[in-house]
């Protein structure tokens, strides 16, 4: 196993996910990649990366859930988590999504690229 | 001689005068019975009026019964009027004295009453509570005179025993036969007008409570006292009560309680005199509009008085319902729409940076996606313009002569890459009796075949089938029998009634092998606001719109769009076009 830290990034919208995984790696992180929540949730149990980008609605198993089956999980508890949403602060989904305790939460209407890759980098020297 | 003659006269005069005398005291007589009973006609014509005209304003028996021994002494002597009559569970004896008797005359009619109550009803009264009412002279206990005629009067209402009347005096022998059948007579004519009275007062009872009965809307009322007069059944079932028989407004209150305080309101609503609405209630699961409203009398005497309080049940879940979904679908396009522009800013920030070299692979492919996204959104603006110029009745087509065959040639084309990719068998076949040139919109019937054989494509799982056939309908033909004499197969078959379809048309039907549709998806799958939860949880895009924006364009056309699925084995979608447009939106 490298030392290069691993994402796992959750988006169901193409565009996105190729995006900032592509742009991601390029500042050598190693990626992992899921379309949809449930894939997402199984990905994670089974690589435990260092860090989840999670998008909030999703198909087969949105954010939400995922948040909280990770929770529920020993390793999973610990796992920093970055929520990509298109959701208002004020949305009832996000405020239950935090209370399951996301390391930090982006609103998509305002973020840039650069401002994940910022972002992640920040979380990750923490660890 | 002469003297016998004279005599002779005088006994003539003398008869003559005996028998004038005797004929004008019969005469007399005669007009004295006639005076008597013309007496008692008046009395019978007059009572009987004034019976009309209050029992026009009451069905109380006892007042009724109070105007007929109120008027007894116009035509008959007596001590005691009484009427007695039968209660819930108690006898209400009433007495009139015209003259003071003692307790012993009283008790004797009383007794008397009661006996002839049991006897007409065949049940012992002996042991019932009796409310007694004594007026006009007073008791007297020194007197002794005993109860020495009497005659009872049964009063039927509405063939049933209700009470007595009872006519009493000190003197013997009084009454005879002909006193007897006048009070018959009245109380007779009485009781066939009270009855008639409660008949067409039930017919119209029953009327309201059918009315009140077959309400959706929960009613109840209750009387003064907050007693529970009616509840219809809509208001049983919502308060979860409906298999209980025996229900008070206890129950009521116990079932709200928390949700609605029904006492304090119908006590204000009665207080202030006017209806307080409450919204949103809960009870159980679904959404309530409350309104208390005090009931007054209208008209007659009593006009203004209150009989107690309504309460309606307005069931707002359904509305509530609608007003989730547009809620839902609107965020649903937020999400639809900001999704593909999000990702065109995200890569087109990426290319900007000048990370990204021309000549790479990932250049290429962000290209495509930006194209990708920006297709999928103009579509979707496309789709949401098409149903509101559906809705508004604005949609126009503009048919012209078409050729069929090249129209579905040219989806199945547009497809065959994307069946290939899923390794779909995709065919398209038109039977040989449909004519080459049909009358039609082509870019909107080739809208309506891009929707529906994309929808097949993206529901049928991998090594299915998806075939786009079309075939004619005859006037009165079955479709599904037509499809079959064209050649075609079709893995799922109708299980209602076919839907009517016009005369003569062009039917196109677009058959998959794909996950088929529950009969619960199938009633909403036409409609604007579905979809969400569906095509989320089946891991596939789309926001229902184009078999809205389909069916619109179908319909303009004169034509009609149906579907028959069966859950795990396929679907198929089929639409007809009238070989004969007759639309008004023809240019």
């Amino acid at each position: 196993m490298s030392d290069k830290k691993r994402i796992l990034i959750v988006e169901d919208e193409v565009a996105i996910l190729r995006a900032t995984s592509d742009r991601l790696t390029d500042e050598d992180y190693e990626m992992i990649e899921a379309k949809d929540g449930r894939a997402g949730l199984d990905l994670a149990l089974k690589e435990h990366p260092d860090l989840i980008l999670l998008d909030i609605l999703m198909p087969k198993m949105d954010g939400v859930q995922v948040m909280k089956k990770l929770r529920e999980d020993s390793w999973g508890k610990n796992v920093p988590v970055i929520l990509l949403t298109k959701l208002d602060l004020d949305d009832q989904k996000l405020r239950e999504i935090v209370q399951y305790g996301a390391a930090y939460y982006l609103v998509k209407r305002d973020w840039s690229l650069e401002d994940v890759v910022k972002k992640v980098k920040e979380v990750l020297i923490k660890q | 001689m002469f003297n016998d003659l004279i005599i002779l006269i005088g006994i003539l005069a003398l008869a003559i005068g005996g028998f004038s005398i005797w004929k004008t005291r019969r005469l007399r007589i005669e007009l004295k019975k006639n005076e008597a009973s013309m007496k008692h006609r008046m009395y019978e014509l007059a009572i009987l009026k004034e019976l009309g005209e209050r029992v026009g304003y009451s069905l109380n028996v006892q007042n009724i019964v109070d105007i007929i021994t109120g008027s007894l002494h116009q035509f008959i002597e007596y001590s005691a009027a009484s009427s007695m009559l039968i209660d819930a569970n108690k006898l209400v004896f009433k007495v009139h004295l015209e003259e003071s008797v003692s307790r012993k005359f009283v008790n004797t009619v009383r007794d008397r009453m009661v006996g002839s109550i049991s006897a007409l009803l065949n049940k012992d009264f002996s042991e019932y509570k009796i409310e007694e009412i004594i007026s006009g002279a007073i008791l007297v206990e020194d007197l002794d005179d005993p109860v020495s005629s009497f005659f009872n009067i049964p009063l039927i209402i509405g063939e049933k025993v209700v009470g007595v009347i009872t006519v009493a005096h000190k003197k013997t022998g009084l009454y005879k036969e002909e006193e007897m059948t006048i009070l018959y007579k009245i109380t007779r004519q009485a009781s066939l007008a009270v009855s008639k009275l409660e008949d067409v007062v039930a017919t119209e009872q029953m009327k309201l409570n059918a009315m009140v009965e077959s309400m959706s809307e929960g009613v109840l009322m209750t009387d003064r006292d907050f007693r529970l007069v009616v509840a219809n059944p809509a208001i049983k079932e919502i308060i979860g009560l409906k298999d209980k028989i025996e229900i008070s407004i206890f129950d009521f209150i116990e079932k709200l309680d928390g949700a609605f305080d029904l006492r304090s309101k119908l006590e204000e609503s009665i207080k202030l005199d006017k209806i307080i609405e409450t919204s949103d209630v809960i009870v159980g699961d679904k959404f309530f509009q409350i309104f208390v409203s005090p009931v007054k009398v209208r008209g007659g005497a009593t006009e203004g008085s209150v009989l107690g309080g309504v309460v309606l049940f307005h069931d707002l879940t359904e509305e509530k319902e609608i007003e989730h979904l547009r809620e839902d679908f609107t965020s649903m396009m937020v999400h639809e729409l900001r999704s593909p522009l999000d990702g065109i800013r995200t890569l087109a920030e990426l290319m900007k940076s000048g990370r990204v070299k021309r000549s790479t692979k990932s250049y290429t492919e962000y290209v495509e996606l930006i194209f990708e996204n920006s297709s999928r959104m103009l579509e979707l603006v496309n789709d949401l313009l098409d149903t509101a110029k559906i809705e508004s009745g604005k949609f126009q087509i503009y048919p012209k002569d078409s050729d069929v065959r090249k129209l579905v040639e040219d989806e199945r084309m547009f497809f065959a890459a994307q069946a290939d990719e899923k390794d779909i068998i995709l065919t398209a076949t038109t039977n040989k009796e449909v004519p080459g040139i049909v009358s039609c919109d082509p870019d909107k019937m080739g809208h309506v075949l891009r929707n529906l054989i994309s929808n097949a494509l993206k529901f049928t799982n991998i090594g299915g089938h998806v075939a786009v056939q079309v075939f004619m309908h005859k006037k009165g033909g079955s479709v599904s029998e037509e499809a079959s004499k064209a050649g075609f197969s079709w893995r799922v078959k109708s299980k209602n009634t076919e839907p009517i379809v016009p005369d003569d048309s062009l039917v196109i039907a677009i058959e998959d092998s794909g996950i088929g549709i529950s009969v619960k998806n199938m009633s909403k799958l036409f409609s604007k606001f579905k979809q969400f939860n569906d095509t989320a949880s089946h891991g596939k895009e789309g926001t229902g719109l184009g078999l809205v924006v389909s069916k619109g364009i179908v319909e303009a056309h004169g034509g009609t769009i149906n579907v028959i699925s069966e859950d795990g084995v396929g679907s198929v979608f089929y639409f007809t076009i009238p070989l004969n447009i007759d639309s008004g939106s023809k240019d």
